[in-house]
């Protein structure tokens, strides 16, 4: 049994959102977008079969616009991996800092790999689904997450080896 | 996971969009709809009134079929009467032929 589209924005909302302004990192194009996947989703609504599917709509519906757009509208991230800096001392203090600052680093990875790192991360979602959803090879899933994590933990390795152990 | 990967998690934790998006998204849908309602009625007007029309562009399809049949009439009465003029002219061509030919026997004998 389908929920209704007033349920289904309520309960999707955050992921759908989360996607957007996690890759984007714009707080308003994300909403925008946001918006339009689930208007679009409404004139859909007689397509979607189950609840299974219309989650896996609504990821592969927003990750392809997300691309779409930054392709579109040339959107750079706002920094580069090599411009994005150590963390602050202020962020170095608390978890929501080091985390504010991942989810930056995140941002200035290239497309693909930002969403695949968004994918899996946030939505914790399998490399199986991730290829389906983003159309790829499971083999390139698995690469590409893999050089993001390099990228990444390059960058803040140092940074985490105090927290650990 | 790795520690790593566990504070990637944290980072990316799911946020909620502003607290009015449900209603915007509902507004939005709300609006699409009406939209696209005015515009069926629209086209259904448009329909209802060109069937209006019907009756006019009968009348100018039967009055077109009308002189386009007097027309081809004018051509075919015209054909049969230029026909008719040739044969009259052929006649009084051979009548012609004839009277020449007996009137220069008449000549030819007068000579003699």
């Amino acid at each position: 049994m389908l929920p209704t589209f007033a349920e289904t924005v309520e309960t999707h909302k955050a992921m759908v959102y989360s996607i957007l302004w996690h890759f984007l990192r714009d707080r308003s194009l994300a909403e925008e977008l946001a918006q339009e996947v689930f208007l679009e989703l409404h004139q859909s609504w007689k397509s979607v079969k189950s609840s299974r599917h219309l989650v896996f709509w609504l990821r592969r519906v927003t990750t392809h616009r997300a691309i779409d757009l930054v392709r579109k509208r040339k959107i750079r991230p706002e920094m580069s991996l090599e411009e994005s800096g150590e963390p602050t001392a202020l962020e170095q203090l608390h978890d929501s800092f080091l985390a504010s600052y991942l989810g930056r680093m995140v941002a200035s990875l290239p497309e693909k790999q930002r969403m695949l790192v968004v994918l899996r991360y946030q939505e914790e979602m399998e490399l199986e689904e991730i290829a389906r959803v983003l159309g790829m090879n499971v083999s390139t899933v698995k690469t590409q997450i893999g050089r993001a994590l390099e990228l990444l933990r390059a960058k803040t390795t140092h940074r985490l080896k105090p927290n650990e152990g | 996971m790795t520690r790593f990967e566990e504070q990637l998690k944290q980072a990316l934790a799911r946020q909620d969009p502003s607290e009015d998006f449900n209603a915007r998204v509902l507004a939005a849908v709300e609006e699409c709809r009406v939209r696209r309602s005015t515009g069926a009625w629209r086209w259904r007007a448009r329909w209802a009134h060109s069937w209006q029309l019907a009756p006019a562009l009968a009348a100018l399809l039967a009055l077109s079929l009308g002189a386009i049949y007097q027309q081809h009439q004018r051509i075919a009465r015209g054909e049969a009467a230029k026909e008719k003029l040739l044969v009259a002219m052929r006649v009084a061509g051979a009548k012609l032929h004839e009277a020449r030919d007996r009137v220069s026997k008449v000549e030819a004998m007068e000579v003699q």
